[in-house]
């Protein structure tokens, strides 16, 4: 079985083993300082014992330690206290004077030759020593007889106890280690799953959340902030994604709206064309008959010509790709130019054009372009102006922006048009328009262009007839 | 066969009243929605070429209209739309073909031949027979036992409205609108003038006189004599 390396699985272990560490450092320390108290507890004993009865041996000179030369002589421990006691006196030639009597016969006391001869020096001294195999404990306890020799009392009690007493301690520190483990265990388990949850939850929320659910969020499930702060972190994330993708998708909606509409615009003269050519190729025809076809057939192919220019513009305006950095340029000397160059439109239909422009209206741009944005107003205000009207191009400034106006006294735009007349191949009059040579881009032009020069683009009527399209370009400081 | 074409770019109606008339058929030309309710009005068409966008209104909302009227002339929508949902609102609205431009005149031609044969209810070939009379509309060739009858135009035409009317009284005002252009003064001398011409050309028995009514190219044209 292969485990993830998940989360909830370190949270689990570290935790466990944290706790059960804790626990066995905890249990080792109490085992330990229990020993050492019992012990400390035991060695005490031992000395009262042996001062206690030596000192009662000392009570008569010869009291009841009777030390014969030859023989040992049987020693009785007055004091009771719970356990069996081994005991011995031994003079200054290592020679028993004295023992108890559960030593008189059968195996004897072991030796401790370290602790007794640091006894003999006259310190008392503890030892472990065995009564063949029963381990003892004992306290090497040198004192004076009364005669004056120097002699060492060995006082034994049997370890078995204390160390029984030490296993139950120690078998019930291992159980409680072990329920502690288990329950340490299951306790992180839980613990893992409560701080791990709400994030499956999460994921499992964020995992249902496509492209067509963006306007969905993960919901707040705890109270932890950690976990409320990276929830909301994340809804914040889906929120800018939402709006980029909406706008994406506007983009997207938007530029195949426009290639169908181009595609279909660009169909119709080679539509024209194709039936043109084809039905002139029918039969055998006049001279003067394939010079109205070819007549015919170069009037779309210039139109044909026109509407890739003006499409290749359009696109050249939408990727805001100028040729020319941005420089200062004046607007009223742009304005100037082109309504000088259409001049000559003017006299046809007796249509009188004016400028009224204050000096020298800076904006960062491209002259060109700018020019083209000019010239675009101005073939469209001139082909809706009856004759001799009046197409006015004003230029105001207004605080940080200047605004370009160019108002004509024609028929108006429907209200309706008012932000569609701005669309790609957008027509108010369909057939007046195509007649006119009008292709529905040139407003979309002037649009793309303005925009990428920060500028906004409106349109609307006068009071008192006629439209107004309106430029606000920035101006430099 | 009368045609009218409702196309508001002239250059487009232009080479297609050209191509058509050249084909035999009788052209009319709307250039927008008001012109092309008059005339269907007025006048009987055998089909109709509606382009969809057109200046006062769509040709789509435009067939409706005729189709909700009574209207039942063919109709072949004629654009360069070539969405699925417009054709399909094209043909759910009443039109009966869709051709998308840019589209090759001779598709064209057939569509409309297919579109007349469909609504008269008469053979499923381009090719009609009478006994040894056979009219062929995608060449215009007629044959009587085998050998070429050439024929003038309007000849032809009459013919033609005949052949898809086959068995069916046509009266001298039918054959009037559905032959002769719209602009021209009546005159049903005229029609029987050139019914005359055809009878002399196809053999006089071939085409019946029903007093009082008209004339009729009956179905079966057995026991006649020869010329």
């Amino acid at each position: 079985m292969k485990f993830k390396n998940t989360l909830r699985r370190r949270i689990m272990l570290a935790t466990t083993s944290l706790s059960l560490g804790i626990l066995l450092v905890a249990g080792a320390g109490v085992y330990l300082g229990v020993r050492q108290a019992m012990r400390a507890n035991l060695d005490d004993a031992l000395r009262s014992i042996a001062s206690a009865e030596i000192a009662s041996a000392d009570d008569e000179p010869g009291g009841k330690i009777h030390v014969h030369p030859n023989d040992a002589t049987s020693l009785a421990l007055t004091s009771q206290a719970g356990y069996e006691k081994f005991a011995q006196i031994e003079n200054s030639r290592d020679r028993v004077i004295a023992r108890t009597p559960n030593l008189q016969h059968g195996p004897q006391l072991s030796h401790d030759a370290v602790a007794e001869k640091r006894a003999r020096q006259g310190q008392i001294t503890f030892a472990d020593i065995h009564l063949s195999d029963e381990p003892l404990r004992c306290v090497y306890y040198p004192f004076r007889a009364p005669d004056g020799e120097h002699l060492l009392a060995i006082v034994s009690i049997p370890q078995r106890p204390m160390q029984k007493a030490l296993q139950s301690l120690l078998m019930a520190l291992s159980l409680s280690l072990l329920l502690g483990g288990v329950a340490a265990s299951l306790g992180a388990g839980a613990l893992a799953q409560r701080l791990t949850q709400p994030l499956e939850q999460m994921a499992s929320a964020a995992r249902n959340i496509g492209e067509s659910s963006l306007n969905s969020r993960i919901p707040i499930l705890v109270a932890d902030a950690e976990i409320q702060d990276v929830t909301e972190v994340l809804n914040a994330m889906l929120a800018r994604l939402e709006s980029a993708f909406a706008a994406q998708q506007t983009l997207i909606i938007s530029q195949r709206r426009f290639v169908a509409d181009a595609s279909h615009e660009l169909r119709s003269p080679l539509s024209n064309l194709r039936g043109t050519v084809e039905v002139a190729l029918r039969r055998p025809r006049t001279d003067d008959d394939y010079r109205e076809t070819l007549q015919v057939s170069l009037t779309e192919i210039e139109r044909l010509s026109r509407l890739v220019a003006a499409l290749l513009r359009l696109s050249r305006a939408d990727a805001g790709g100028f040729n020319r950095p941005f420089e200062s340029c004046d607007l009223c000397e742009i304005a100037a130019q082109s309504v000088t160059a259409h001049a000559a439109r003017v006299t046809e239909n007796d249509v009188r054009l004016s400028l009224d422009a204050p000096e020298n209206v800076r904006v960062l741009g491209d002259a060109d372009r700018l020019r083209e944005v000019m010239d675009n107003l101005l073939d469209n205000a001139l082909r809706y102006a009856p004759t001799s009207s009046h197409v006015a191009v004003i230029i105001l400034l207004d605080g940080e922006n200047c605004l370009l106006n160019v108002e004509d006294s024609g028929p108006g735009l429907n209200e309706a048009d008012f932000e569609r007349v701005f669309d790609r191949f957008y027509r108010a009059d369909v057939s007046r328009d195509r007649k006119s040579g009008g292709m529905g881009l040139g407003l979309a032009i002037v649009k793309a262009i303005v925009e990428s020069h920060g500028g906004t683009v409106n349109a609307r009527n006068r009071g008192e007839g006629g439209a107004i399209f309106s430029v606000r370009l920035p101006v430099v400081a | 066969m009368k045609l009218l074409i409702v196309e508001d770019e002239a250059p487009t109606a232009a080479y297609l009243r050209r191509g058509l008339s050249e084909e035999g058929f009788v052209v009319d030309v709307a250039v927008d929605v008001e012109q092309a309710q008059k005339s269907v009005g007025v006048y009987g068409y055998d089909a109709i070429l509606l382009d969809v966008m057109l200046p006062g209104g769509d040709g789509f909302s435009l067939c409706k209209r005729w189709r909700d009227e009574g209207i039942t002339t063919p109709i072949l929508f004629l654009t360069a739309r070539d969405d699925i949902s417009d054709r399909v609102q094209g043909l759910n609205w009443g039109g009966d073909d869709y051709l998308v431009k840019p589209f090759a005149f001779e598709e064209l031609l057939a569509r409309v031949r297919a579109l007349l044969r469909r609504h008269t209810a008469t053979a499923g070939t381009a090719i009609f027979e009478f006994g040894d009379l056979a009219i062929n509309t995608a060449t215009r060739r007629v044959t009587r036992g085998g050998k070429v009858v050439p024929l003038t135009a309007r000849e032809y035409q009459l013919l033609e409205y005949f052949a898809y009317h086959a068995g069916r009284v046509v009266t001298r005002t039918a054959l009037w609108e559905h032959v002769w252009d719209s602009d021209m003064e009546p005159d049903s001398n005229v029609v029987d003038v050139y019914v005359r011409y055809l009878r002399n050309k196809i053999g006089r028995e071939t085409i019946e006189t029903v007093r009082g009514m008209g004339y009729v190219l009956p179905v079966q044209q057995d026991g006649r004599d020869e010329i």
